[in-house]
Parts: C-alpha cells; sequence; structure tokens
C-alpha cells in the first residue's frame, strides 16, 4: 500500500497564527465532514484514510497530511488532489458556517476535555508551564476571534511550496 | 475551604477508603425504552449511549453486523452522509458507533446546550437509514485495503487465530472479517438486519452529565415514539466449539524478527464466584507494570518490552490470556518463562508485602476509574449488561480486601495448570 505523507513549518504555540492554524487542520482533515475525508475518500476515492494535524509544539512544529491512496491510485493523482484543497484555503475564503463548526467543535473538545480531574490538572500545568495557569480559561476566547479572513491569510503563510517537504512512501510489492 | 498548605496532606492507602458507586436514576419511555441516567459533572456537556441487541450473535451471515453498525450514519432518504455528519459536527457533537458481540451500540457526546439541535438525526437514523450502494462499495473498498495491511502484522493475526481456537470460527467471539466477508455484504443484507435490529429492534439508554431540563420529553419525543422494544429478540445460542490441539505455531513473515505469543485458557464469566479472587492472582502474575511476568521476562530477561495477562470482557463465557510480543529467538523461552511463573504461583505462597501491593492498586485504579459521570454510567452499564447488580461491584471489593495468600495459591492450583492452556507463535 502506498502511502503520502506531507509536512509545511509552522509556528509555535505563541505564534499569532496558532488559533487559526488549529482551526485550519479542523477544517482540513477534523471528521468525517472535513474537506479532505469528503472530498478525497468518499467523492474521488483516492484515498482510504486520511488525515491532517499538527503537532502542537512549543516551538515552531509541523502542520501535516498523511494518507494511504486506494490501490492503483497513482502517487501524483493524489498529491495533486491534496495540493488542490490546501489551494482552494489559500484562494477562497471559508464560509462563515464553516468556520463556525470548526470553532463549535473545538468548544466542545475544551468541555469534554476538561470533564476528568485528570485533564484538568494536565491543562493547568500546562498553561503553567507556558506562562500562565490562568491562560487556560482564556483559550476559548482565543479561537472564536479567528475570523474567515485569518484563516485565509495564515493558510497562505503555510502553503508555500518552499515551505513543504513530501515523503513518497511505495509498497515493494507496488512500486 | 482553605487549604493549609504548611502541613503535608495525609497519605491514606486505597484499600482504607470507603469506595462506593453513586446511583443512576432509572426511567421508562413511552414505548418501553430504559434509560439508565447518572447527571452530574462540572462541565455541561452530556452522553447518550443507546444500546441495542445488534452485535455479530444475532448475525446469519459474517461481517453483516459490523457492517450494519458502520454505515448507519452513511445516509438517511433525506441526508446524505457528509450531511448526517455535518449534522452532528456543525454543534461539536461527536457520533460514534461501536458493534459488539451481544451488543451494538451508538454513542453521542455533545454539548448539553446543543443537545435538542442533535437529537433528532438520531431519530432520523434510527428510522430512516438507507445503507446507499455507493456508501457500501467504499466501505468494502477500504476495509479490504486496512485488512490487507493488518494481516501482515503477526500480532493481529495471533489475536484472531487464538479467539478462533478458544471459541470456533463460528461462534461470534471467536469469528474474524475477511476478504470474502467483505465482498459477500450486499445492501439487502445490511437493510434487513437494520430493520429488525435497529429500526424495530432492542434498545436500552444510557445517559450521563448535564442534562437539559426537559430532558424526559425531549427522548420521549426523539425515542419513545420510535418502534423500539415491540417484540422480544430471540436470543441465539451459540455453542463453545474450542480446537483440539493446543499448541500452535504460524509462519506469517519469514522475514519477521518477532514473535507474536498468546497463551489461553477458556475461564468463566463474572457471575462465578471465582471471579474477582481470579483478578487478584491476574494482577500479580501479569495484570500491571510490577507484575512477575514484567518483572521477570521483560526487567530481568529482557525478552520482551511488554507482557500482560487478563481476563476477557465476554458476556456468555470469559477467557484468560496472557499476550507478548518477543524476539524470534526467545519466543520458546518466553513460554517457558510463563509457565514456570504459573508453577511458582502454584507452589508458593505470595508474600505478604506483594498482595497489599497489589490489592492498593487494585483499589486505587477503580478510585482513578470512577473520574467522572461518564465513566461512572459507563461501569453500570457494564454491570446492567452482564446481569450484574451493585452487589457486584461492594463484592469484589470486599473479595480484593479480605482474600489471603493461601486463596492466591488455591486459585493458582485451580487455574493456571500449564496444560489447560492454548499456546500459539506466529512469527
Amino acid at each position: 500500500m502506498d502511502m503520502l505523507m506531507m509536512t509545511w513549518h509552522m509556528g509555535g504555540r505563541f505564534d499569532e497564527n496558532y488559533h487559526a492554524t488549529d482551526l485550519l487542520t479542523e477544517v482540513l482533515g477534523g471528521g468525517a465532514s472535513s474537506r479532505l475525508y469528503e472530498q478525497l475518500i468518499k467523492v474521488r476515492q483516492l484515498f482510504s484514510s486520511i488525515s491532517c494535524f499538527h503537532f502542537g509544539t512549543i516551538d515552531p512544529g509541523l502542520f501535516v497530511i498523511t494518507g494511504k491512496l486506494v490501490k492503483g491510485i497513482s502517487m501524483s493523482v493524489a498529491e495533486k488532489a491534496v495540493l488542490e484543497e490546501v489551494e482552494k484555503m489559500k484562494n477562497e475564503i471559508l464560509d462563515e458556517k464553516e468556520l463556525q463548526k470548526v470553532i463549535n467543535k473545538t468548544e466542545s473538545m475544551i468541555c469534554f476535555e476538561d470533564m476528568s480531574i485528570m485533564n484538568r490538572a494536565q491543562s493547568l500545568a500546562f498553561y503553567e508551564l507556558i506562562g500562565d495557569a490562568a491562560l487556560m480559561n482564556e483559550e476559548l476566547e482565543k479561537y472564536q476571534a479567528v475570523t474567515p479572513l485569518k484563516i485565509q491569510a495564515t493558510a497562505k503563510t503555510i502553503f508555500e511550496d518552499n515551505n513543504r517537504n513530501t515523503l513518497y512512501y511505495y509498497s515493494k510489492n507496488m512500486a | 475551604m482553605i487549604l493549609d498548605r504548611t502541613n503535608a496532606p495525609l497519605i491514606k492507602d486505597a484499600v482504607d477508603f470507603d469506595i462506593q458507586i453513586k446511583p443512576y436514576q432509572l426511567y421508562t419511555l413511552d414505548n418501553g425504552v430504559k434509560v439508565y441516567a447518572f447527571e452530574g459533572g462540572s462541565q455541561e456537556v452530556m452522553l447518550l449511549d443507546l444500546v441495542f441487541s445488534a452485535g455479530n450473535s444475532y448475525e446469519t451471515r459474517n461481517w453483516v453486523a459490523p457492517a450494519t453498525n458502520y454505515l448507519l450514519k452513511n445516509g438517511t432518504s433525506s441526508k446524505t452522509a457528509f450531511e448526517v455528519n455535518d449534522a452532528f459536527e456543525f454543534y461539536g457533537a461527536f457520533l460514534n458507533r461501536s458493534c459488539f458481540n451481544e451488543t451494538a451500540t451508538i454513542s453521542l457526546h455533545s454539548l448539553t446546550k446543543h443537545f435538542t439541535k442533535v437529537i433528532p438525526v438520531i431519530n432520523e437514523i434510527l428510522a430512516d437509514a438507507i445503507f446507499p450502494e455507493n456508501e457500501i462499495a467504499i466501505y468494502q473498498q477500504n476495509q479490504i485495503q486496512q485488512l490487507t495491511l493488518n494481516l501482515k502484522k503477526g500480532d493481529f493475526i495471533a489475536n484472531r487465530f487464538i479467539d478462533e481456537y478458544l471459541f470456533g470460527i463460528d461462534h461470534p467471539y471467536g469469528k474474524y472479517s475477511s476478504e470474502a466477508a467483505y465482498n459477500q455484504l450486499t445492501r439487502d443484507d445490511l437493510t434487513s438486519f437494520y430493520n429488525k435490529y435497529y429500526k424495530e429492534g432492542e434498545c436500552t439508554v444510557f445517559m450521563a452529565g448535564k442534562f437539559p431540563s426537559n430532558i424526559e420529553s425531549i427522548l420521549n419525543q426523539y425515542i419513545g415514539t420510535l418502534p423500539l422494544n415491540k417484540q422480544a429478540i430471540e436470543k441465539p445460542v451459540h455453542p463453545i466449539v474450542a480446537a483440539s490441539d493446543k499448541k500452535y505455531s504460524v509462519v506469517n513473515d519469514p522475514s519477521s524478527v518477532q514473535g507474536a505469543i498468546r497463551i489461553a485458557r477458556h475461564f468463566p464469566n463474572r457471575h462465578h464466584p471465582d471471579f474477582a479472587g481470579a483478578q487478584v492472582l491476574n494482577n500479580i502474575f501479569g495484570g500491571f507494570f510490577g507484575s512477575r511476568l514484567m518483572s521477570n521476562i521483560r526487567e530481568d530477561k529482557g525478552y520482551t518490552y511488554g507482557i500482560h495477562s487478563y481476563l476477557q470482557n465476554h458476556i456468555q463465557q470469559s477467557a484468560w490470556l496472557v499476550s507478548t510480543d518477543a524476539g524470534k529467538d526467545v519466543c520458546r523461552a518466553t513460554i517457558d518463562e510463563v509457565y514456570k511463573e504459573m508453577s511458582i504461583l502454584r507452589t508458593d505462597l505470595v508474600d505478604i508485602d506483594e498482595l497489599n501491593l497489589v490489592k492498593n492498586y487494585m483499589l486505587g485504579s477503580l478510585l482513578g476509574d470512577l473520574d467522572g459521570p461518564f465513566q461512572i454510567i459507563g461501569r453500570w452499564k457494564s454491570y446492567i449488561l452482564n446481569g450484574l447488580t451493585e452487589e457486584y461491584f461492594y463484592n469484589t471489593i470486599e473479595t480484593v480486601r479480605a482474600i489471603q495468600p493461601a486463596q492466591i495459591k488455591e486459585l493458582a492450583n485451580k487455574y493456571l495448570q500449564e496444560d489447560d492452556f492454548y499456546e500459539l507463535v506466529v512469527y
């Protein structure tokens, strides 16, 4: 089975685009109504699985899209299809409703995370590590402040060809 | 309360706590569906878990039950799969589904304030899922591809084969997927399974978190009006057909550097009086990071990164398993050491300090597990689906507290006998 992995450099936890970047991974790869899942797995059937995520590092880190190709699909077709979705993020303004969806999802994830005592302790420790435990309470507002224009500007900053590394993984019996 | 931070808090052993499980509320919807609810927690979120008698015990052709469960949310008469997913995800809600042996579930995690927006879509899925041909084809294609990949892995093969030896390939606990099973799935299979076991099926609801104030009437409107629980679903009886040979060695990948080892025996279900005591014995044997198998085979011999033993969670009958991956040249030595540890447990009394450590570990884990309303309803759900009551919770705690080295040795002599175990290595 062949696999494609693309990474782009992105800013760290204190970067002004951090929250927009996080939402960008959700728009592209968060769940069965995300763009990559709907377009590349369901509509075009180029990938059998695909995901989009970032490492959430404090220092500048990586934005990743990775997926397994459907048997018989060529790497160049698969790569081109991913880049088309990425280009749309740069060239089109995100619909307010789609932005609202990923903000709602993020709000929900924060609430669910805060349910267990262990997670609450971990979050408090993390925010204290990056400066102030009280930042934990401001996180949702920072996501809610992200606009469609900010998402587009962030996409333009990250999705530059000279900012990308690509790994093509070919299985022995299919290469 | 103002904490006095000049004094360190007292250290209290887990065994000394008075551990209690908070009770659930039970009510019945208009159509007879029972709702077990646990209200609580600090966040405005909730979990709604719909449990159907729709596990793979009920299918007449392999993999129809898991496929139906998986594709439930992939389209209705008025919504595409994308629109169904979007309807949940727009409100930050998550709809998961899982298929087990006796049961299959649909679980909704939602913010309390959006619950009324997403519950109508669950009603729609349960009344009007249509299983589009195209969705089935994509499912088959992607599942087969994933299976092909998994079949290259020794541990994946080992997990399938050991269950087959214990229960038989036609038993719900012993059967597994195959390319042929995926290919044979038809839309008719899925729709008829859906009609019988979901649309007009047998359903029980478990719910936890913070609820909207009129939760009962909301549930009655969207779940209570469905044609569920009209007639009792016949529980199929599946005889266990265990393999006659007990020792197996399978070559899956000649170039592999590791062997996947599974050593397993049948064990009664949770209603058996030995179950709680056996869990204590299991923890000493291989149930946690400080266990004897781990200390000997990982820490001392260095044959493996990890080795575990556990009791399976089955309703009809359980099994006791030892599971590890070890270097190819030390697989035999690993198996010999496992049997050696069984023999020591049969012969020598466990040291009281080691036993007390395990008791503390077990009750400490139990306390940790009861963190939050979802975990509490999860425990109740497990008891209710296994036909157990809170007595089981308190009896287990009492057994763990009271058990003595002589009883551990007795249980080891009863259950940790080399000849009773199936043994499998997949290279």
